[in-house]
C-alpha cells in the first residue's frame, strides 16, 4: 500500500489542538532535559532506519523467527556500540528500540554483572574479556523447577573434591533442574549457577559457580550437560528461558566466584567482606522495572487513547453524527486513571533513582548502609504496586479498545503479555509486599514505644489519627486541599497497621508461634503494606508536581492529573477510607462529584498528555496509536501483509474441506 | 513413575464428603455424568483426533490442524450419534479444548439465522444445503468501524427491480467486514449484514445470504475480496476474517425474508419483529455465562491443585517446606475465585434453565418475561466475563513463574475467554442497557405500577440495616446485596433526574451519569447471582455437601462485600464493627474450606485430557512432565540452533582459539 504522506485524522488533529500545554516541553522534562530527548531520537533514528528493527511483521514470526531475530538484534547492536563507540546510555537508549525480550540480553546485564560483582580480581581479568568477545555467552541460573522465590530452598549442589581441586556439580532431585533462565536453552555457553556448596561434607550455603554447558566450538551440550528450550510462555516469545541438568559435571575450584566466599584447596570454607551492597544492586533492579512499568503503560495508553479519539461509536442523539468514544464519561473512567497513574510512576522512580544514588554516595563516602532496610522495604513495595497496577491497566486498555484492541496489530498482546513477568521477576509481588509490611510493623513498634522511625514518610506512624475527622466541606476545598488529602491517606495506611499489629499480637497471646501469628495475618499485612505505598505514591507526587521545574501549563496539568490520581484513590478504595473514619459518607459523595469534575478537566488534554511520551512509531509499532490516526488504513495495510492471505485458497481447503462432502 | 503425588493423596483422604455426589449436583444428575464420561471414554478411543498440542504450531500450521480435527469431529459426531449441545462439545474437549473451530459459526450462526430468519422456501432450500454440510458458512455482521453500535453498520444492499438482484457494496474502508469468524479462508457462504436500500429508499439492517467461494476450486467469487485479519489474542485456530464487496449481485430471494420483504418491484413491507433474535441473544449470553464459569473452575483445578503439591518457603522442624496452599495469602487469592466460579456456574446453570423455560412459552405466544430475561442476561454476560477475566489472572499470578509457561493451561484459558468480555456485546454497553432497564423499572415503580419479580425489590426501600452476624445467615447476605443494588439504581436515577432539572437533555445526563449506572447494574447482577446460589442451597443434597456448599455461598457472599465494602458502608448499612466482624469470617471460611479445597476442584470433573495442563494433572507429577512436556519445544528440535551459525559464532572475535573448550 502506498504510504503517501497521509494526512492527520481531523479528530485527531482537534484534540491536539485543545491541549493546553506545548506537548515538546513535556517530552523534554520526562526525557531529563531537551538534550536528552534529542540524543533520545537521534538513536531512535538511526535504529530505524536499519532493516533488522522494522518489527512491523514481527507478528506473523513463527517462534523460532522471533528467537532468531532477537540474537540478530541483539548483535546488531553490539556492532553498532562498537562502531558508534556509544557509552553506556546511549546502548541503552538503542535497547529499548528493541521491542523484544531476548536471552542475549541477560548475558549483558546480568551474567557480566554478576562476575563483576563477585568475581576476584583473577576471575575479572580471565572472564570479563571472553565475554566483552562473545566467546563465552553466559546466563545466570538460579531458578530451578521446584524453587524460585524460596532460594535457601534451591537444591542444585556443588561438592568440593579435594583430591582434583574440583567441584562437582549435580542436580540430585528431579525439581532441582534448572529451569526458566533465560538464554540458557539455546544461546549461552556458560552459566553461573547458583548452587548449595558442599565441603568436608558441610552444607556452606549458596554459591554462584561458572560452568561450561556448550562446546566453545560446535556449540554442543557438553558431557553430564542436558540443556534445552522450557518450550511456549505468555509472551517473551524471542527469549529461549531455559532448563539445565548437572549430572557430575566437574570444573576446577576457581570457578566458585570467590569475592565473598573462598573455599581453599584443601576444602575450607570462609567468608570475606560484606556483600550487603548485594541489596543495594536489588533496589537498582527494581527501580529499573519501575521504569519498565511507566514505559509499558506509556504504550498502552498512547494506543487507547489516540484510538479512542479516533473511533466513532453510537449516537448520543440522532441528529447528531455518532461520538468519539472518548467522550463516553465510561470510557474516561477507564482510561484516566491510568493516564493519572502513569504521571505518579514517573514521579516514583525519579524519587527512586534519586534516594538509591544517594545511598550510594553515603556508601561510598562513609561506609553508610543505615537507610538500606527503609530503600529495601520501600523499593519492594514500589515494584509491586507499580508492576500490579500496570498490568491491571494494559488489560483494561486492551478491552477498552474494543474488538480491535484484540488484534495483535494493535500492539496490545504483546504489551500485555511481555509485561506478564514483571509482577515476578526480581521478587514476588505478594512477597514483596510482605517484605514491606515487616518492616512496617517493626518501624509501628518503634512509633508505639516513642522511639524515631527511618523516614519522614513515616512520621505518620508516630501521629494520633484517633481525633482526626476530615474538615472537607465543598468540592472546591477537596480538590485543593493537598494536607487534607493527605491526611486521609495516612489516617487510612494507620489504622491498618495498628489493626494487624493488634491482630498479630492478639494472636501470640492465644499461644500461637510468630511465624503462625504472622501467616494468619498475611492478607492484613499485605492490605497495609497496599495502603502505605499507596500513600507514598500520593505524597510523593504532589511533592513531585510542586518541585518539577517546568512551565505554569505543564504544572497545572501535572496537577489535575495528580489531583485525580488521589481522589480516584479514595473512590476506588472507599471501604477502607470509611472503615478508618478518613472521611465521612457525605464528603465520599463529594470526592465522587470531584472525580467526575476532574474527568472533564482532562478530558481535552489526552491526546497531549500521551503525545507527550514521544513514542516513536516504529517502538510502538500499533495500527491502532499510529500518531496520524490513520487507524482503518493501518488494519487494512496489516492484514495484507498477513501470511495467511498469500495463497488465495489456503491448502487445508484441499486437505480436509474438500473431502468433506464425500465423507459425511 | 505412576501414582499419585502423596500431598494431593492425603489432600483427597482428609476431604469430608465425596466429590462425585457434588459433580453430579453440577452436571444436573447421576445419568448425565456416566453420559459424560462414556463420551469421554470414547474419546480416549479415537487416537485419529490426536494431533501436536496448538500451541507447538506456527500460525498456519494450527489452523490446518484445527481444520482437520473439526472435520472429524463432524465424522465422530455422526458415527457415535452425539448430540449437538455438550455432546460435541465433551468429545472435542478431549483434544481441542479452548480451541476455537474453524467452522464453528457454521452450526452456531449460519444455519441458526437461516432458520430463524428465512421463509419456508429459504429454510427449504438453503437450510437443507447447509445442514448436510453442502455450503459451510458463517455470519458476517462486524465492521472494521462497527461492532457494537450496528445501527450503523456501513455495508450496502441495493435493490434492483430490472434483474430483481441486490448489489452488495463496501462503500468506505471502515464498512470492510472485519473479525467474523471462519470467514477469512473456510467458509464458503454467509449471512450478511447490510444496511437495505430499495427505491431510493434506507430501511436499515437486514441479513442477506451470500456466496463467498467457488464450491467447486474454492476461490473467492468475483467482486469478494477475502482474508484473513492476523493474529490475534489467542484464537490462532480461527480465520476470522475480511471481506470487501464490489458490487456484487445477488437475487432477490437471497435476503432473509421472513419478518421483511422485498417485493419484486422493489416494494418494502415489515411483518412484524422477530422476538426470537432477542431470545437467540439470551441463549447465547447463557452459553457465555456458563463458559465463564467452568472456565474459571478449570484455572481454579489448576491452580489448587498445584498449591497442594508445590512446597515452598521456610522448613519446619522435620525440614520439610510447607504447601503453599497453607499460606493465607495463597487460600486469599484462590478460594474466593473457587466460590466465584460455583456461583458463576449456577447462575449459568439457572439462565440455561430459564431460557428453555421461557422459549416453549414463547412459542404459545406469551413475551412477558422476556425484557427482564434479556436484561439480565446481558448483565451476567457482562458480569461473568469481566470476573472470569480477572480471577483467571489471579489464578494464574498464584502459581508463580510456572503459571505463565504455556505448560500450565492458563494461557490458553485465558486467551480464550477473555475476549468474551467484547464479543457477543462489550461489556459496558450491557451494562449500560441493564442500567436502562432498570431505570424503566424504578420509574415505573414511581407511578405505583408493579414490577417483574426479578425487579420488584425496586418498589420501595426494604431494609435498614445489615442484619449478618457470626454464623452463616443466608437471607442477610442476599439482603444486603438486594439493598445495596436498591440504593445505586435509587442514586443513579435520582442523580439523572436532577442533572435534567438543571438542564441537560436526557442523552447528556446519562453520559454524565453512566458510570453510576455501570455500578448500579453491576450490583444488580451480583445480586441476582448470590441470591441464586443462596437459593441452591434449598435443593436436596447430602449433609456433608451441604455444609461445605453453604461455606463456599457464604464465601462468595462476604468476600464480595469485604472487595466492595465501601459501597456497603457508605450509607451506613453495614457498620463500621459489623464490617470487621465480617473480615474475621471471612478468614475463618478461608480455614473452613481449606481441607475441602482439593476435594471441590474434583467435583468439578475435569479430565486430564479437556483440562490440558501440566500444572493442574490428577495426579500431581507436575514437575517430571513440565520437563517431557518442553521437549516438544520447537526449539528444541535441534540441539544447536541455527541462529547459532548465523549470528552468534560470527561474532566470536578471536576465531583461532582452536581448543573447543575453555
Amino acid at each position: 500500500m502506498a504510504t503517501s504522506k497521509s494526512r492527520v485524522n481531523p479528530d485527531l488533529q482537534k484534540e491536539r489542538s485543545t491541549g493546553a500545554f506545548n506537548v515538546e516541553q513535556l517530552t523534554h522534562l520526562l526525557d531529563g532535559g531537551s538534550r536528552k530527548t534529542r540524543r533520545r531520537r537521534e538513536i531512535e533514528n538511526l535504529m530505524f532506519s536499519i532493516p533488522e528493527f522494522d518489527d512491523r511483521d514481527s507478528i506473523f514470526n513463527s517462534r523460532d523467527e522471533s528467537y532468531e531475530r532477537g540474537i540478530a538484534k541483539c548483535i546488531k547492536i553490539k556492532q553498532l556500540t562498537r562502531q558508534y563507540r556509544w557509552p553506556v546510555e546511549d546502548m541503552h537508549r538503542a535497547m529499548s528500540c528493541i521491542n523484544q525480550d531476548t536471552g542475549l540480553f541477560l548475558h549483558e546485564e546480568v551474567f557480566v554483572p554478576t562476575i563483576k560483582k563477585l568475581g576476584t580480581d583473577e576471575q575479572k581479568d580471565k572472564w570479563l574479556p571472553l565475554a566483552e568477545n562473545f566467546e563465552v555467552i553466559g546466563a545466570y541460573a538460579q531458578t530451578e523447577l521446584g524453587h524460585g522465590t524460596f532460594l535457601r530452598g534451591l537444591e542444585t549442589t556443588a561438592t568440593y573434591d579435594e583430591s582434583r581441586e574440583e567441584f562437582i556439580i549435580q542436580s540430585p532431585t528431579l525439581s532441582a533442574r534448572k529451569w526458566w533462565p533465560g538464554g540458557l536453552g539455546k544461546t549461552s555457553n556458560h552459566v553461573v549457577a547458583m548452587a548449595q556448596l558442599i565441603t568436608k561434607g558441610r552444607n556452606c550455603g549458596m554459591q554462584a559457580f561458572i560452568v561450561p554447558i556448550r562446546d566453545k566450538k560446535t556449540h554442543l551440550p557438553l558431557p553430564g550437560i542436558s540443556v534445552g528450550d522450557i518450550g511456549p510462555k505468555m509472551g517473551s516469545r524471542s527469549n529461549d528461558h531455559g532448563y539445565l541438568v548437572f549430572d557430575h559435571v566437574h570444573v576446577p575450584r576457581d570457578n566458585m566466584l570467590m569475592k565473598y566466599s573462598k573455599v581453599s584447596r584443601d576444602g575450607i570454607f570462609s567468608r570475606s567482606g560484606d556483600d550487603k551492597m548485594t541489596y543495594g544492586t536489588m533496589v537498582q533492579i527494581r527501580a529499573q522495572i519501575i521504569g519498565i512499568s511507566f514505559d509499558n503503560l506509556t504504550k498502552a495508553l498512547t494506543i487507547a487513547v489516540r484510538y479512542s479519539s479516533v473511533r466513532r461509536q453510537s449516537k448520543m442523539k440522532n441528529s447528531k453524527p455518532e461520538c468519539q468514544i472518548l467522550d463516553f464519561q465510561t470510557q474516561q473512567y477507564k482510561l484516566f486513571p491510568y493516564l493519572a497513574a502513569v504521571y505518579a510512576i514517573w514521579f516514583a522512580s525519579r524519587t527512586l533513582d534519586v534516594q538509591y544514588r544517594d545511598f550510594m554516595e553515603a556508601v561510598q563516602t562513609s561506609g553508610n548502609t543505615n537507610r538500606l532496610p527503609l530503600l529495601h522495604s520501600q523499593s519492594s513495595g514500589l515494584k509491586a504496586w507499580c508492576t500490579d497496577l500496570t498490568l491491571e491497566g494494559i488489560g483494561i486498555l486492551l478491552r477498552a479498545c474494543g474488538g480491535h484492541g484484540y488484534l495483535q496489530a494493535s500492539g496490545l498482546p504483546n504489551l500485555l503479555s511481555n509485561f506478564i513477568p514483571m509482577t515476578i521477576v526480581e521478587g514476588e509481588n505478594t512477597v514483596l509486599y510482605l517484605q514491606t509490611a515487616r518492616f512496617q510493623v517493626k518501624q509501628y513498634g518503634r512509633a508505639v514505644s516513642g522511639l524515631s522511625v527511618a523516614d519522614q514518610s513515616l512520621d505518620y506512624l508516630t501521629q494520633d489519627w484517633t481525633s482526626y475527622s476530615c474538615p472537607l466541606s465543598s468540592k472546591d476545598q477537596l480538590t485543593n486541599s493537598k494536607a487534607a488529602i493527605l491526611n486521609m491517606y495516612k489516617k487510612r495506611a494507620f489504622y491498618l497497621i495498628a489493626k494487624v499489629d493488634k491482630r498479630l499480637r492478639s494472636e501470640v497471646e492465644k499461644g500461637q508461634s510468630p511465624e503462625t501469628a504472622w501467616n494468619n495475618c498475611l492478607v492484613e499485612l499485605i492490605q497495609a503494606a497496599q495502603a502505605h505505598i499507596h500513600y507514598y505514591m500520593v505524597q510523593n507526587c504532589y511533592t513531585g508536581v510542586e518541585s518539577v521545574d517546568t512551565t505554569t501549563d505543564i504544572r497545572e496539568v501535572l496537577l489535575i492529573l495528580c489531583q485525580f490520581f488521589a481522589i480516584y484513590g479514595i473512590s476506588k478504595c472507599s471501604g477502607d477510607f470509611l472503615q478508618a473514619s478518613c472521611l465521612s459518607p457525605a464528603q465520599l459523595e463529594l470526592v465522587k462529584a470531584v472525580e467526575r469534575d476532574l474527568l472533564a478537566s482532562i478530558r481535552p488534554n489526552a491526546v497531549s498528555l500521551v503525545d507527550a511520551f514521544d513514542i516513536h512509531e516504529m517502538r510502538l509499532n500499533s495500527a491502532l496509536g499510529c500518531y496520524d490516526g490513520n487507524v482503518y488504513e493501518k488494519l487494512v495495510e496489516s492484514a495484507s501483509r498477513n501470511p495467511l492471505n498469500k495463497t488465495e485458497v489456503h491448502p487445508s481447503f484441499y486437505k480436509h474441506i474438500k473431502p468433506l462432502q464425500a465423507n459425511l | 513413575m505412576s501414582g499419585v503425588n502423596p500431598d494431593l493423596q492425603k489432600e483427597r483422604e482428609k476431604a469430608t464428603f465425596q466429590p462425585l455426589h457434588l459433580t453430579n449436583i453440577l452436571y444436573g444428575g447421576a445419568q448425565l455424568v456416566r453420559r459424560r464420561r462414556a463420551i469421554e471414554n470414547l474419546a480416549l478411543n479415537d487416537k485419529e483426533a490426536e494431533g501436536t498440542p496448538t500451541v507447538f504450531l506456527s500460525r498456519t500450521e494450527a489452523y490446518s490442524e484445527a481444520v482437520r480435527k473439526a472435520i472429524h469431529f463432524l465424522k465422530k459426531q455422526k458415527e457415535h450419534d452425539l448430540g449437538d449441545g455438550p455432546e460435541i462439545l465433551y468429545y472435542k474437549e478431549m483434544f481441542a479444548a479452548h480451541e476455537n473451530s474453524p467452522i464453528g459459526l457454521h452450526g452456531v450462526m449460519f444455519l441458526p439465522t437461516i432458520l430463524g430468519q428465512g421463509t419456508t422456501e429459504q429454510i427449504e432450500k438453503w437450510g437443507t444445503m447447509a445442514k448436510n454440510y453442502e455450503i459451510l458458512g458463517t455470519y458476517a455482521q462486524t465492521e472494521m468501524g462497527h461492532g457494537t453500535f450496528l445501527r450503523q453498520l456501513e455495508t450496502t444492499a441495493t435493490y434492483d427491480p430490472s434483474t430483481e438482484e441486490f448489489i452488495l457494496n463496501s462503500p468506505t474502508v471502515t464498512s470492510t467486514k472485519w473479525w467474523p469468524g471462519n470467514l477469512g479462508k473456510t467458509t464458503n457462504c454467509a449471512v450478511v449484514l447490510a444496511q437495505l436500500h430499495a427505491r431510493g429508499e434506507c430501511h436499515g439492517v437486514h441479513p442477506f445470504i451470500l456466496q463467498t467461494r467457488s464450491l467447486e476450486d474454492h476461490k473467492s467469487m468475483p467482486g469478494v475480496t477475502l482474508g484473513d485479519i492476523g493474529p490475534k489474542f489467542g484464537y490462532a485456530t480461527n480465520d476470522n476474517g475480511f471481506m470487501r464487496l464490489n458490487n456484487v449481485r445477488i437475487p432477490r430471494d437471497q435476503m432473509l425474508m421472513r419478518y421483511a420483504q422485498v417485493s419484486k418491484d422493489g416494494v418494502y413491507t415489515r411483518k412484524g419483529h422477530s422476538k426470537l433474535t432477542y431470545l437467540t441473544m439470551v441463549f447465547v449470553r447463557a452459553i457465555i455465562t456458563f463458559d465463564c464459569a467452568r472456565t474459571l473452575a478449570e484455572g481454579c483445578t489448576i491452580a489448587i491443585r498445584y498449591s497442594a503439591i508445590r512446597r515452598q518457603g521456610e522448613p519446619d522442624k522435620c525440614g520439610v517446606e510447607p504447601q503453599v496452599l497453607d499460606y493465607q495469602t495463597q487460600q486469599y487469592k484462590l478460594l474466593p475465585n473457587l466460590a466465584t466460579s460455583m456461583a458463576l456456574w449456577f447462575a449459568g446453570m439457572f439462565m440455561r434453565d430459564t431460557y428453555l423455560k421461557i422459549s416453549s412459552q414463547i412459542n404459545e405466544g406469551n413475551i412477558d418475561e422476556l425484557p427482564q430475561l434479556h436484561a439480565l442476561s446481558a448483565g451476567l454476560k457482562a458480569y461473568s466475563s469481566w470476573l472470569t477475566s480477572s480471577c483467571l489472572e489471579e489464578c494464574r499470578m498464584a502459581c508463580g513463574g510456572h503459571g505463565y509457561s504455556h505448560a500450565s493451561g492458563f494461557i490458553k484459558l485465558y486467551v480464550d475467554i477473555t475476549p468474551a468480555c467484547t464479543y457477543e456485546g462489550e461489556n459496558t454497553v450491557m451494562m449500560l442497557q441493564v442500567a436502562r432497564y432498570l431505570m424503566k423499572c424504578y420509574g415505573k415503580a414511581q407511578t405505583g405500577a408493579t414490577l417483574p419479580k426479578m425487579v420488584e425489590y425496586l418498589t420501595e426501600k426494604h431494609f435498614n440495616m445489615c442484619t449478618i452476624s457470626d454464623g452463616a445467615n443466608f437471607n442477610s447476605i442476599v439482603n444486603t446485596y438486594q439493598h445495596r443494588a436498591f440504593r445505586l439504581v435509587q442514586e443513579a436515577a435520582q442523580r439523572m433526574a436532577s442533572l435534567m432539572a438543571s438542564g441537560k437533555s436526557q442523552e447528556e445526563a446519562w453520559n454524565m451519569t453512566s458510570v453510576a449506572l455501570v455500578k448500579a447494574a453491576y450490583a444488580h447482577t451480583e445480586y441476582f447471582v448470590v441470591k441464586t446460589f443462596v437459593e441452591v442451597l434449598d435443593r436436596e443434597m447430602s449433609p456433608e455437601i451441604h455444609e461445605v456448599l453453604a461455606q463456599v455461598c457464604e464465601l462468595y457472599g462476604l468476600h464480595g462485600i469485604v472487595e466492595q465494602s465501601g459501597s456497603f458502608l457508605v450509607d451506613g448499612f453495614i457498620g463500621r464493627e459489623q464490617m470487621q466482624q465480617i473480615e474475621r469470617r471471612q478468614m475463618v471460611l478461608l480455614a473452613l474450606i481449606r481441607p475441602n479445597a482439593v476435594a471441590l476442584v474434583d467435583s468439578f470433573d475435569f479430565h486430564d485430557r479437556a483440562l490440558d495442563s501440566v500444572l493442574g494433572r490428577y495426579d500431581g507429577q507436575v514437575y517430571e512432565n513440565l520437563y517431557k512436556w518442553a521437549q516438544q519445544s520447537t526449539l528444541n528440535k535441534t540441539d544447536v540452533h541455527e541462529s547459532y551459525y548465523k549470528y552468534l559464532r560470527p561474532m566470536f572475535k578471536s576465531k583461532s582459539t582452536s581448543s573447543s573448550k575453555l
